[in-house]
């Protein structure tokens, strides 16, 4: 089935030596390498870790939290209400979580991303209460927080840190959801250049109705170098004082009824020119910066809201008896619970690496590994939420246990931060971007007659012909994953080569039309996700035996089974994105939706019809 | 004489004694300078009794205490000496909870000046002073006990620990909650008053300063009873006496500046060793596999869910099978243990 591996020593020796040409920085060096089939072991060995103090203090955070969101917090009444009781929000706001990663000096509380992660955990157990302190955070105030300057972030950031205004961010509108650069809200300047008029309307606000202080994205007028006149995307604060911003009425949701979404019309608002994030023009890129940073915890809030189902599931499948036994005692019941407990261990661990990395000095570009993260857990979570649910069978079917509820509240996380159809074509694409900036200095290399170059692919295709066993490190006498993980660790590194050289032949094979082919990307998206997850399922079982955590075993028994099956996985993959693979249904999948597409229904004549 | 404290009341500036002279009026100023003296004396009693009021209620000793939280299932030991510790979730005692947040009442309405946050035990229990320090409290003192005198360290030693801080930290009010959750002892408040000769005020429901005593209102079998006791003195809480506020994040960062003493029992002259001897701990008799296995344990119910507070004594029984016959369904029934 798979092409018999190896060789990356060349291909290591190889980009190590093109290495020297690129500058160095700390950029996403993890996930992109890995489509030229490397795997840069010393990002991602050892798994991050906080220090003593940070992990005693951000205990002592989590118990009061729990506390509250146990006691004052009545999920039911929010979901049937679709409101947030005033009380609940102002205890919210007391406790501090309105400024979780706000600096101290603005009067917030300055924790690192992890934990945030570690306190997004216990507040997604309420799922409204979990978008709207997002909607506030990670994406409201995130914008002055990363691109404002120093006098916006005096003005605003205190009354935002402890809640006294609510942020929001205003990107998407009835034309522009996934394709975020097409927006058309307009800010013109006026006359005295001093103020910037908004004009537009925007839909799906989160805290659209009660915030005070937007973040809103408009075109400008931008005059760039050359003299010409460009229209571009800028960044504003808009405080709901400047007069002509409308709220419109709530809209009525499927989950998370408890959050406030709304239409956000601007009409002639006046925003001063100081209120620009950045530069004028430059609000795109703010757009995507603060979208990047928020995703990762995702992960945790999935895995916080698995480990909670897990656990109410359990206590029912213990107690419900039919056929005279435990509902644990059934193989399909045990393999729902198996199912939950892996994927709450994986989300946890691509969410804390992902968080840790991002926590390491110089600020490194992970939004890969976020967007990976992010479409794992929303995925996982849904699927978890529903086995939970078929576990309680007509119980969890009604109003008067969680279940429904945690399951219209999950459907979400597919959709918002970016769908994740976006975030798989993001992923492929930036990776394969990387790559092919490479293969295309190795083919002019080629050209200009560097006969060093030559040879090394020569070789490495031979080896590849001849099959040489992989070894990228991982395991061995210097290996930086521990020995019982060892057989997993191996399974990754083949699928990690055989990975790069997939990515090769498919840029040979398309070039710069790869952009249209979806289902090739999807395939591609999918298995990077794997890998990565297995990076970070390895990664933190090594730590768990290194150290003697408590239930190490249980780790390595979640993280070898984790490795198998997506092993497994990604060579099914890989072989329908081999040349002419007769696995791959591509073309019929196309064929098929084209037709039915054309006719709008579906095309089959009904099984009960005659012909005479 | 003449000292700051005599500002009141005697119109602009300071009082000045001035050399007796005689009056217009001709009546000599020596009944009038006896008469200033007399008045000025009572003044000066009246606030430096003031003063020593407030010296007086100075300092509140709160006693807390790390139990396992109340919402953890318990499981015994497979050797039956004890219960499952280990990795299960901690939490301050609810009634020590309630403790902290009378002490910081008081602290608020300026009727004392210092809350200090006291805890017998291993390094963990700091992370129990953390919270009441996160609640009001302004120091901590840990009394450093582990190991085989950890287990075996109950309200008799306990109560001469608190009675030996008392007397060094020159407490005047000592509060504890009524028991703890993991053991229902209900003891180390009245042993501390008793080893300190101080008045009790146990079962606090509702607790005012009456001039220098106190008025508490004690909840018990009857109903309610109202006592007065001087200062300096002992008191428990009881789930009534007030609700404990939450430990906000942004005070748990501020207490971290907070200091926490370390003390040994020997430093206080306290002797450990235990009068009592645990021989078993066991569960309930298990019989079908959906029994909950429990040893009693006082379950602390969710106290905001309406106006039923009540504190239950549940324990888990399950029936004792039998040797053959079908599985009977069970049916846990409250029962005293």
């Amino acid at each position: 089935m798979h092409e018999p591996l190896t060789c990356l020593t060349l291909v290591r020796h190889y980009c190590a030596t093109k290495r020297g040409e690129r500058t160095h920085t700390r950029k996403l060096a993890y996930a992109k390498d890995l489509f030229l089939g490397k795997v840069n072991k010393d990002e991602v060995f050892p798994y991050p870790e906080v220090s003593r103090e940070e992990l005693e203090e951000i205990n002592q955070f989590v118990s009061p939290v729990e506390k509250f969101f146990n006691e004052e917090v009545d999920s039911k009444r929010i979901d049937h209400e679709a409101k947030i009781p005033p009380e609940t929000l102002n205890g919210l706001k007391e406790l501090g979580l309105f400024g979780i990663q706000v600096p101290e000096e603005y009067g917030g509380l300055g924790l690192s991303n992890t934990m945030y992660a570690r306190l997004g955990e216990i507040i997604s157990l309420d799922g409204s209460i979990a978008v709207t302190l997002a909607a506030h955070q990670a994406i409201g105030l995130k914008g002055i927080l990363i691109a404002g300057n120093e006098e916006q972030k005096a003005k605003y950031l205190p009354k935002l840190a402890t809640g006294e205004y609510v942020a929001a961010f205003c990107l998407t509108e009835p034309g522009s959801g996934s394709d975020a650069a097409s927006i058309q809200t307009r800010a013109t300047l006026a006359e005295d250049g001093k103020h910037y008029l908004i004009n537009g309307s925007k839909i799906w606000i989160s805290n659209g109705g009660l915030a005070d202080v937007f973040t809103v994205f408009a075109r400008t007028d931008v005059v760039d170098k050359d003299g010409q006149k460009k229209d571009k995307i800028s960044a504003f604060i808009v405080e709901r004082e400047f007069g002509g911003v409308i709220s419109g009425k709530p809209e009525d949701k499927l989950g998370i009824r408890g959050s406030n979404t709304c239409e956000v019309v601007f009409d002639n608002t006046k925003v001063p020119v100081e209120n620009v994030i950045g530069e004028v023009g430059g609000g795109f890129k703010v757009a995507m910066n603060i979208l990047n940073s928020g995703r990762f915890s995702m992960g945790s809030a999935g895995a916080g809201m698995i480990k909670k189902l897990i656990e109410l599931t359990a206590e029912y499948a213990g107690t419900r008896k039919q056929f005279n036994k435990s509902l644990s005692e059934f193989g399909m019941v045990q393999e729902k619970f198996a199912v939950m407990a892996q994927n709450a261990f994986v989300m946890e661990s691509m969410a804390y690496l992902t968080a840790g990395m991002m926590d390491r000095p110089g600020v490194p570009d992970c939004s890969l590994e976020a967007a990976m993260v992010k479409v794992f857990s929303s995925e996982g979570g849904w699927v978890c939420v529903s086995e939970a649910l078929q576990v309680l069978g007509g119980l969890g079917y009604t109003k008067n246990y969680p279940y429904e509820r945690y399951l219209r509240d999950c459907r979400i996380l597919l959709i918002f931060e970016g769908t994740n159809e976006i975030l798989r074509m993001y992923i492929a694409l930036t990776g394969m971007q990387y790559a092919g900036k490479i293969l295309t200095g190795k083919i002019k290399e080629m050209k200009k007659g560097n006969i060093g170059v030559a040879l090394e692919m020569f070789g490495k295709r031979l080896r590849d012909s001849i099959g040489r066993k992989v070894d990228l490190g991982l395991t061995g006498k210097d290996g930086v994953v521990h020995p019982s993980l060892m057989g997993s660790a191996q399974k990754f590194e083949e699928n990690v080569c055989s990975f790069g050289s997939t990515v090769e032949s498919l840029l040979y094979r398309y070039g710069k039309t790869i952009v249209d082919e979806q289902l090739v990307l999807k395939r591609v998206a999918d298995v990077l996700i794997n890998l990565y997850a297995m990076t970070a399922v390895l990664s933190r079982a090594s730590r768990s035996i290194s150290i003697g955590l408590r239930n190490h075993d249980h780790e390595v028994l979640l993280a070898n089974m984790f490795c198998s099956e997506a092993h497994f996985k990604n060579n099914y993959m890989m072989t329908q994105l081999q040349k002419n693979a007769p696995e791959n249904n591509d073309d019929s999948i196309k064929k098929i939706a084209k037709e039915v597409l054309t006719q709008r229904a579906y095309v089959c004549s009904h099984p009960l019809e005659r012909t005479y | 004489f003449w000292s700051s404290r005599c500002l009141i009341g005697f119109g602009p500036g300071r009082f000045r004694y001035t050399p007796p002279t005689t009056t217009f009026t001709g009546i000599t100023v020596k009944p009038v300078r006896l008469v200033l003296r007399l008045v000025l004396k009572s003044l000066d009693e009246c606030s430096r009794s003031a003063e020593k009021k407030s010296e007086n209620m100075a300092r509140v000793l709160v006693g807390v205490k790390r139990v396992i939280d109340y919402a953890v299932k318990i499981r015994v030991k497979p050797d039956r000496t004890g219960v499952v510790t280990d990795g299960v979730k901690h939490s301050m005692n609810p009634f020590c909870e309630i403790a902290v947040e009378e002490a910081v009442k008081l602290k608020e309405k300026k009727i004392v000046k210092e809350v200090v946050a006291v805890s017998c035990g291993p390094q963990q229990v700091q992370e129990t002073i953390r919270t009441a320090l996160a609640m009001g409290a302004d120091r901590g003192i840990h009394v450093e006990v582990s190991g085989k005198e950890y287990e075996s360290l109950g309200p008799l030693q306990v109560s001469k620990i608190m009675a030996a801080l008392a007397k060094k930290e020159e407490a005047k009010i000592v509060i504890l909650g009524k028991q703890a959750i993991d053991d229902d002892c209900n003891q180390t408040g009245q042993m501390t008053a008793a080893l300190l000769d101080w008045p009790q005020g146990t079962f606090a429901s509702e607790v005012t300063v009456d001039g220098d005593k106190l008025k508490v209102v004690r909840e018990i079998d009857g109903g309610l009873e109202t006592i007065k006791i001087s200062l300096p003195a002992v008191l428990t809480a009881d789930l009534r006496l007030n609700t404990p506020r939450y430990a906000t994040l942004p005070n748990i960062m501020k207490a971290k500046k907070k200091k926490i003493a370390n003390v040994k029992p020997g430093d206080l002259g306290v002797d450990l060793t235990s009068r009592v001897e645990v021989l078993r701990s066991q569960q309930g008799a298990t019989g079908s596999s959906d029994a909950r296995e429990g040893a009693v344990l006082g379950r602390w119910t969710n106290r905001r869910n309406g106006p039923n507070w009540a504190f239950e004594t549940v324990a888990f029984l399950a029936p004792i099978p039998m040797a053959t016959g079908p599985i009977q369904n069970h049916d846990p029934r409250p029962c005293c243990v």
